[in-house]
């Protein structure tokens, strides 16, 4: 019987060994991969991403990824997106330029230097998650175990705006604006937020929803 | 540790400061932590002369470069060393929101 297996996407411009690193410290097996194959054929996938959007919209359109990750959303397979991960499943960014992604959750990406109360980008360091309570009751809920008093590792620029407000988990505030650091919709779970860089609690966020 | 440079950086830059060099004990910690306009803080001598003063044992640092001076266990006597945890706890009870000792 083939193991339990999760696809961690290379598109060139992430903290691959992170996430495979943290995957391992839990005994989950995973696979570094660009293979549209072995990313539909495997049982989960993270789609990491650390730099900017237009380059990241750039690199999976040259690897013909943008279907893939759409395909495998489909299959209904446990899909998490992490940091610029989160933002690409949105409409778009005004990161340097207006630029489209996957477009899979209806809404934008914006940057915290245009608002008022931000005085400090990128947002940088540990903070804590107001968790919206949801359905603890699914197989795979990421917050098990994980409370509102417990420390997420950030370092962005931007924030995304989902415009179905059911599909944000959690919100987190920075220098006085409360922007979503996750959502979530049916297999798909995306944080705004490091996991894999979160210590005990980030890994049992990845193990709750990769079990 | 320089507050008033640093809060002066930190007013005339967007991005985030960290001031690193000189806490000599934590309510050095708890005035920068009140202050707000540092993202954050590097503490290294409060800890290291904490680590060699409560660390008896020299085993498995055998080939570390001066274990004279590890052996020594001296302290610095302008710096009030403390552990990390120690330190978090302290802030903690301070009303300082800060990730909990793992």
């Amino acid at each position: 019987m083939k193991k339990y297996s999760v696809a961690i996407i290379d598109y060139q411009m992430s903290n691959l060994f992170s996430i495979s690193n943290a995957l391992n410290a839990l005994d989950i097996n995973s696979v570094i991969t660009s293979d549209p194959k072995v990313i539909l054929q495997s049982d989960g996938a993270i789609l990491p991403g650390v730099g900017s959007y237009p380059q990241a919209v750039n690199s999976l359109h040259d690897l013909d990824l943008f279907e893939t990750i759409r395909n495998f959303i489909n299959s209904g397979k446990p899909f998490m997106g992490i940091c610029l991960g989160l933002q690409l499943l949105f409409n778009n960014s005004e990161e340097f330029k207006l630029t489209e992604g996957l477009g899979v959750i209806e809404g934008a990406t914006k940057k915290f230097i245009d608002k008022p109360s931000v005085k400090t980008v990128p947002h940088v360091g540990w903070n804590k998650i107001e968790i919206i309570e949801s359905d603890h009751n699914i197989q795979n809920y990421p917050f098990r175990d994980i409370t509102s008093d417990d420390f997420f590792y950030f370092v962005h620029s931007l924030y995304v705006e989902p415009t179905n407000l059911d599909y944000v988990k959690s919100y987190t505030n920075h220098e006085g604006f409360n922007f979503c650091s996750s959502i979530m919709h049916e297999n798909i779970f995306a944080s705004q937020f490091h996991p894999e860089k979160s210590g005990k609690r980030g890994l049992q966020m990845l193990q709750n929803f990769f079990n | 540790m320089n507050s008033s440079l640093l809060e002066e950086v930190a007013n005339n830059v967007s991005i985030p400061v960290v001031g690193h060099g000189g806490v000599g004990s934590k309510e050095d910690v708890l005035d920068l932590a009140r202050s707000k306009f540092l993202s954050g803080i590097a503490i290294a001598s409060l800890f290291h002369y904490d680590f060699i003063h409560s660390n008896r044992s020299l085993e498995g640092y055998e080939a570390e470069g001066n274990t004279e001076f590890l052996k020594s266990y001296k302290k610095l006597s302008n710096i009030k060393a403390i552990g990390v945890n120690e330190l978090k706890k302290f802030l903690s009870e301070e009303a300082i929101e800060l990730r909990k000792a793992v």
